[in-house]
């Protein structure tokens, strides 16, 4: 239990927020020069909350949850804050956040079927991961809560002395959330626990993680790239783009009204049974290492003004939540050329970038 | 519907030929540090043995089997001195020109066994790679056990037979030395062959009715060809190993036709016993120092590019300070 | 396979030099001795017969006499126990050099270590085995005096050993005898540790690569990300992995160390099977040589079953 603060009387207050970001970089260091994957997040998640981070492939939302626990390529430089429980884990050592991570935060990855080690038995992993938090556990409680946790994936415990190739993809999904949940954490980030399962299989995966708030209280962070996961999960959505967030507020009212082009788009492009055309966004996702200046969504927004070629958003209170764009003011310095939309060749000759 | 096999040209996703050579020389370019290091350290040293070997009537001060200059002997077993830097050895040959002509007969061997044994090795892993079959099951047999035969014995078991028969230790040598190596070759090129062929470019290929040469040449080929570089850099420096284990079991060449470091060092042992050490330091040194060259190279390259062993990410990056401050108009309080 | 190896040697050695009387008295005997010689030892009867009846030998474990009329399984065995202690030292010692620097190596790739130990590999394993067994003599014996520069024991000892296979080392230390014991050692130091640095640059290289691999793999970001150790993650995760290719690649090596001792044993003079090998070779006795390379045949084969048996046991998806 970390970051606990005490309240008069002695008694000892959880801190109301689970997580909290604060201007977060993550930038990677490669040759041609640093890839801004996350370029000034800041968010927060309440206790037992969930949020859902989305955004299209490469605009740094897996980053971010790898960035949240440490788990970055050396030289990768890291800037801002991001507090659990209240202490800050930007410029803890790699040991300190080992501790942290397990028992604090868990991570679900994406491809179950190469995240367990293929040459140990499941019963192993459980007792590597218990004893490297708690070394004092013995054997028979390492059995107990681990079959208790596998129990509640439905994994029976008669599989519990198995190698991991014996597991179907969606068995081992549920096999690495019951190692994360094993610890018992505070929060638990999800990233694109989904995407490599077939449908079925996703629907359980994801009713398992909408219980966790329910049974454990835990809050859940689900990175994916698919709207209509959060839809079912999530109480509030964060829409990530360039590595910044676009728009961030309670779900199901940013699905109605939604406050950024960005995620106007999203939604648009989304295929349902009422679908009678495609519709997509024009243009490709930028690259990290050289973003477009201003709103990094200009050169392929239908609503571009000069400002937004020019200045980057400010964020603006919505009834959701807030969002950055400058269609949503502040009406005070934005001038009436300012406000003048961007011309179609330039958004095109943009498209090239 | 006869398919035209000029519309093979517009399969698309085939690598092309051309391209090898930016892919390779890309990374090289882009690479920092260590690797970088290594690979320009190795690169020097085996120019250094190359010029050696070119050059040699022009570098080395004697003929390597000379014995005299200008009515006078040289000594026998002569220490290191201002005319014979290296020494002379029990048959009053000067060390030094031996080292710098014995880098000359090295290369040639080398070369000339990496080669055919790429040709061959390349070849006939293309084939069987391709066609499959009972050929190529027994291709891979006798490859295989090739493979697994001490490298040595085969290689002595070959110079014997071809003994005086091809002329010239040179190439004696350098066949012996390529009987050993062609099994790699055979085996990577044919791996390589097996999994490009179950790509979709291949199957179009063949839909579209290129011949099978065509195929091979053009589009496996090319794919093919990437991982043999590096190969044939780390096969070069064994090759050399090889040759100097020949030599020094006297095997191979002849002392008379050239000089070879490794049968220098054969008669350098028992001159250790009296304690002569210069006939033996200096060749040997050779053979460390161009096999080392060689072997930095082959790893340099290896490490830049094997997409294994490369590294994506890793300098250090060095962040501006926050660009601005966020003006908020509403509460940023616990669940928003 | 190993039928494949032993027609293979059977044709390298009838090929070329054609039967072995021939070969190896060609130039010496009359003609007609010559017949009578080949006629008796069968030699002129079609190739086939005569391989039917080599490999019918070979599986019987007859290999025929040498041209001193020894058997040539006797000194296969003797001299092959020799080489086999030699080899044995050889790859302990670069076991346990190799494996530390090479994982270290992985670990922490490019710092300063890693450049080090992967020079050191490199430069072991380019130095010619006879090269540094020259620079070991000429340093440890002829400078310093300290060890003995070639043979297995000391003369006094030799008179003392009987015939047949031995294991000096393990023999000595089973009996107690310090004497014996120290001897041995100090003739087995050089040769051992010749022939085992050679072997150390693979091993090194091999334990490198092969960390540095199994390091990326997912199961190991994942195993990070659940809080384990850094310690633990390098051994269990991603070395232990590592051992299923090490070990294969190793397998492949016997024919590195087959080839390494013979020449180790033309250095230090070591009565091991490859300088009997030389020998032969020179006195162009083509039985003997045929029956030792059939013996090497068959051990690489047998390893090779062994490597199999031992991936079997690691990995248990090899097994289903």
């Amino acid at each position: 239990m970390t970051g606990v603060e005490l309240v008069e009387g002695g008694v000892p207050a959880p801190h109301p927020d689970v997580l909290e970001c604060d201007e977060l970089r993550v930038w990677y260091g490669t040759p041609r020069g640093p890839v801004r994957a996350v370029d000034g997040v800041s968010f927060s998640i309440g206790r037992g909350e969930s949020l859902g981070l989305v955004g299209e492939s490469g605009c740094g939302k897996s980053t971010l949850g790898r960035g949240i626990v440490g788990l970055l390529p050396a030289g990768t430089g890291v800037d801002g804050e991001v507090r659990f429980e209240g202490r800050n884990l930007v410029g803890l050592t790699q040991s300190e956040l080992r501790e942290l991570r397990g028992p604090g935060i868990g991570l679900i990855f994406q491809e179950p079927m190469t995240r367990l080690n293929p040459l140990m038995r499941i019963s192993h992993h459980f007792a590597e991961t218990i004893r490297a938090h708690e070394p004092s556990a013995g054997k028979k409680e390492i059995r107990t809560r681990s079959l208790e946790a596998l129990r509640g994936m439905g994994i029976p415990p008669t599989r519990f002395e198995q190698y991991p190739h014996e597991f179907s993809g969606g068995m081992r999904q549920r096999i690495m959330i019951a190692l994360v949940l094993v610890l018992k954490p505070a929060l638990v980030i999800a990233d694109e626990p989904t995407t490599a399962l077939d449908v079925l299989v996703e629907a359980q995966i994801l009713e398992i993680l909408a219980d966790l708030r329910r049974n454990f209280d835990t809050a859940l962070l689900l990175i994916t790239h698919n709207l209509g996961i959060i839809a079912e999960a999530c109480d509030r959505v964060a829409v990530m783009y360039a590595g910044r967030i676009a728009e961030i507020g309670e779900a199901r009212t940013v699905f109605v009204e939604p406050a950024h082009p960005y995620t106007q788009a999203l939604l648009a492009s989304t295929i349902s049974l009422r679908t009678t055309e495609l519709r997509f966004i024009p243009g490709a996702p930028p690259d990290l290492s050289d973003p477009p200046p201003g709103c990094r969504f200009h050169p392929r927004c239908e609503h571009a003004m000069q400002q937004c070629r020019r200045n980057e958003p400010i964020d603006m209170a919505t009834t959701a939540g807030r969002v950055a764009c400058w269609l949503h003011g502040p009406d005070i310095g934005q001038s009436a050329a300012d406000r003048e939309p961007l011309q179609r060749e330039e958004i095109a000759s943009a498209d090239e970038a | 519907m006869v398919a035209n096999a000029g519309a093979v040209e517009q399969v698309v996703g085939a690598p092309r030929g051309g391209g090898v050579l930016r892919r390779t020389l890309g990374p090289i370019r882009d690479a920092r540090g260590l690797p970088k290091v290594l690979l320009w350290v190795g690169g020097l040293l085996f120019l250094v043995f190359v010029i050696f070997a070119i050059f040699a009537p022009l570098v080395a001060p004697y003929g390597f089997d000379q014995t005299e200059s200008g009515n006078k002997q040289f000594p026998k077993y002569g220490h290191p001195s201002g005319s014979h830097w290296f020494g002379t050895n029990v048959t009053n040959h000067d060390v030094l020109s031996i080292v710098i002509y014995g880098a000359r007969t090295a290369l040639e061997v080398v070369v000339l066994a990496v080669l055919f044994s790429i040709i061959i090795g390349v070849v006939l892993g293309l084939i069987s790679g391709y066609y499959g079959g009972w050929l190529d099951r027994i291709l891979v047999l006798i490859m295989d056990a090739l493979f697994a035969f001490p490298y040595l014995l085969l290689a002595i078991v070959v110079a014997f037979l071809l003994a005086g028969k091809v002329g010239g230790g040179v190439m004696t040598a350098a066949l012996s030395i390529t009987v050993v190596y062609v099994p790699q070759y055979f085996r990577v090129v044919r791996n390589s062959v097996l999994s490009a062929k179950q790509e979709s470019y291949v199957e179009a290929a063949r839909a579209l009715g290129a011949r099978p040469r065509t195929i091979m040449g053009r589009y496996l080929f090319g794919n093919v060809i990437q991982s043999v570089p590096v190969i044939a850099t780390l096969n070069a420096a064994d090759a050399l190993l090889t040759l100097a284990g020949l030599g020094f079991l006297g095997y191979g060449i002849q002392p008379g036709d050239a000089a070879e470091w490794g049968y220098e060092l054969s008669r350098a042992v028992t001159d250790a016993g009296a304690g002569i050490w210069w006939t033996g330091l200096f060749p040997g040194l050779a053979i460390v120092l161009l096999v080392v060259g060689l072997t930095l190279v082959g790893e340099g390259l290896n490490d830049i590019l094997n997409p294994v062993l490369r590294r994506r990410f890793g300098r250090l990056v060095v962040m501006p300070a926050r660009p601005r401050s966020q003006e908020v108009a509403g509460d940023l309080g616990a669940g928003q | 396979m190993v039928w494949i190896l032993l027609t293979l040697v059977f044709l390298l050695l009838r090929v070329a030099p054609g039967d072995p009387i021939t070969a190896a008295l060609g130039g010496q005997l009359p003609p007609a001795e010559l017949a009578r010689r080949r006629h008796a030892g069968g030699y002129d009867r079609p190739i086939i017969v005569q391989y039917g009846d080599y490999l019918k030998q070979v599986l019987s474990g007859n290999l025929g006499k040498t041209q001193q009329g020894e058997s040539v399984t006797h000194v296969v065995l003797v001299n092959g126990s020799a080489t086999l202690e030699l080899s044995i030292f050889a790859l302990l010692f670069a076991l346990a050099v190799g494996v530390p620097i090479g994982l270290r190596c992985g670990r922490r790739r490019d710092g300063v270590f890693d450049t080090f130990g992967r020079l050191f590999g490199i430069v072991t394993y380019a130095a010619p085995v006879f090269f540094l067994g020259l620079l070991f003599q000429l340093l440890f014996t002829k400078r310093l005096g300290w060890l003995p520069p070639s043979g297995q024991v000391s003369a006094t000892l030799q008179a003392e050993i009987s015939d047949g296979p031995h294991l000096l080392f393990f023999e000595a230390l089973f009996k107690g005898d310090t004497n014996a014991l120290s001897d041995v050692v100090k003739h087995l130091i050089m040769p051992a540790v010749t022939l085992g640095l050679l072997v150390t640059g693979v091993v090194i290289r091999l334990v490198r690569v092969n960390v540095i691999q199994t390091l990326k793999g997912d199961y190991v970001e994942a195993a990070r990300a659940r809080g384990i150790p850094e310690r633990r993650v390098v051994m269990r995760h991603a070395f232990h992995n590592a051992l299923v290719p090490i070990i294969t690649v190793m397998g492949l090596q016997a024919a590195l160390l087959l080839s390494g001792s013979v020449l180790t044993e033309e250095t230090f003079n070591w009565p091991g099977i490859g300088n009997r090998l030389i020998q032969y070779l020179q006195n162009r006795d083509y039985l003997a040589v045929q029956g030792i390379i059939s013996v090497f045949a068959i051990v690489v084969v047998v390893i090779s079953l062994l490597i199999d048996i031992a991936n079997a046991i690691l990995d248990p998806r090899v097994r289903y």
